[in-house]
């Protein structure tokens, strides 16, 4: 069986301002099939920016080699505009952090969730109408008929959340990638959505990739973790095993979380200096 | 004595011709020397209560004693109170000015309030959290986000405040930021007789750093 995603020596560097070079991932090499992975670590990690290579939206000036960068048998590198865009939506669905900065403000909900229906596929009104209307429900939203005609600002978060994933979901893509999808959620409705999330991939046989700085979530979701320090792997495994690392950053990281067990105590904190002597 | 004794706050706005309050009855007392939580969801009305606490929203109906003294709605806080209740923001970026350096940020209150020696003072305060001199001369810009929170809380306590009103002081930084914030208000509160009032929707943290809380939701305590 061929990987869903492989990556090998995957490279991300950006020119800075003195002629040098900023790498923001380096020698980063992971494959996956159609299972929950989990990409942990601080911000500036290079986790957000793995995740948009593979949708093609990391920065124009960032310059990016890799050795071997397939989705669903496809070599991204050498992709033309052409090819991302037939890709995006089709292959690939990304659902991002905020959705009130992801959704169009000036379009209603239903021109939302069809737009990549439209762009994909040439289909009758009707039909396109009902799997719209079919995406809505299986996200959990109340009243996909009314809700169609309203637009992002109508929705709470968590209902513009499931909006977002109802759009990544309606082309039924084979892999979905969601960066830090609950962080703009308040903490109850974060367990709601990535419970939707989780679901609704594991029912339609999908890959996930959840990029998350939340190591307790993706212990509780994801078949495995990939947890990444400044630019680099520097731990993985099974995500429930996230706990019990013997690494010190990934150890670290899960043992500074507060909690009412933690009251009274100092937190552990990142021995940076030791972390980076240990790379 | 009690710090904070809030009785009946009720706070609204207009909307139209409709009255929307955002917080409605709200009473509680806060000890001295107790680390205070109000947890709640966002629109709770948490962070309307606690900018109330600090004077800047002057616009409320009910009753509220700080240290004793009763403080009046639609007026100013003056005099003493200014020094003895300082706040820390969610976002530090926004609460430093981006094109003074540090060491203006900092001299400033300490020069309002006409104190002396501030050169060395500044010195103090930066050390007190973790940093050395030489950071004085950089701007806000030039920082990580738990170095411009670190420089946030060094000063709110400049001027030696009695109560410190923390809005959600960790919810933009990481996790592993987020511990050493943590721990550094829970340092200074060791070494010095002081009163937080922390804000949070994340009940971790409340749980991890309060003695005692009240849960906000729709502009009432609920629990």
């Amino acid at each position: 069986m061929t990987d869903l995603v492989a990556v090998e020596n995957l490279a991300i560097s950006f020119p800075t301002a003195d002629g040098g070079r900023f790498e923001a991932v380096r020698n980063l090499s992971f494959a996956m099939g159609a299972e929950k992975l989990g990409i942990v670590g601080e911000s500036g990690s290079g986790k957000s920016l793995t995740a948009l290579t593979l949708s093609g939206l990391a920065p124009r000036s960032a310059i990016i080699t890799a050795d071997r960068l397939e989705v669903d048998g496809r070599d991204l590198r050498g992709f033309s505009p052409g090819d991302w865009a037939a890709y995006r939506g089709a292959t690939t669905g990304l659902v991002m952090q905020d959705p009130r900065s992801a959704l169009n403000p000036s379009l209603t909900i239903g021109r939302q969730v069809e737009e990549s229906l439209r762009y994909h596929h040439r289909l009758p009104a009707r039909e396109r109408r009902e799997r719209v209307l079919a995406g809505l429900d299986a996200v959990g939203l109340p009243d996909p008929k009314t809700l169609v005609g309203l637009y992002p600002h109508q929705l709470s978060g968590g209902m513009g959340q499931r909006v977002m994933i109802a759009a990544m979901l309606v082309n039924e893509p084979k892999l979905l990638i969601a960066d830090e999808p609950t962080s703009a959620l308040d903490e109850a409705l974060r367990e709601q959505v990535l419970e939707l999330l989780v679901g609704l991939v594991e029912s339609r046989g999908m890959g996930l990739i959840l990029i998350s700085h939340d190591l307790a979530q993706v212990a509780r979701h994801c078949d495995r973790a990939l947890v990444m320090y400044r630019g680099r792997l520097v731990d993985s495994g099974r995500a429930a095993d996230l706990p019990n690392s013997a690494n010190l950053y990934t150890s670290t990281l899960w043992a500074c979380r507060p909690s009412a067990a933690t009251h009274g105590h100092l937190l552990p904190t990142l021995d940076r200096a030791a972390i980076e002597a240990s790379l | 004595m009690n710090v904070i004794d809030v009785s009946g706050l009720d706070v609204s706005f207009r909307r139209g011709s409709d009255e929307v309050r955002v917080v409605d009855d709200v009473s509680f007392s806060v000890e001295r020397g107790e680390t205070f939580g109000l947890v709640g969801a966002s629109g709770s009305g948490k962070s309307t209560v606690l900018r109330i606490l600090a004077g800047l929203n002057p616009d409320w109906s009910g009753s509220l004693d700080l240290f004793g003294e009763p403080v009046r709605p639609h007026t100013r806080f003056t005099g003493e109170l200014r020094r003895r209740v300082q706040m820390v923001f969610q976002h530090p970026y926004g609460s430093l000015h981006p094109s003074h350096t540090i060491r203006r940020i900092l001299s400033e209150p300490l020069i309002v309030h006409h104190r002396p020696n501030v050169r060395e003072r500044v010195v103090e305060a930066l050390a007190q959290v973790g940093f050395g001199p030489e950071i004085a001369d950089r701007r806000p810009h030039q920082l990580s986000g738990g170095q411009r929170q670190r420089i946030g809380i060094a000063r709110a306590l400049l001027l030696d405040p009695d109560l410190l009103l923390l809005d959600e002081p960790t919810s933009a930084l990481d996790t592993s930021v987020q511990a050493e914030i943590l721990n550094l208000l829970t340092t200074i509160k060791q070494a010095r007789p002081i009163t937080y009032v922390l804000v949070s929707h994340d009940r971790d943290v409340i749980a991890h750093m309060c003695d005692r809380q009240v849960v906000m939701a729709g502009g009432r305590i609920v629990a």
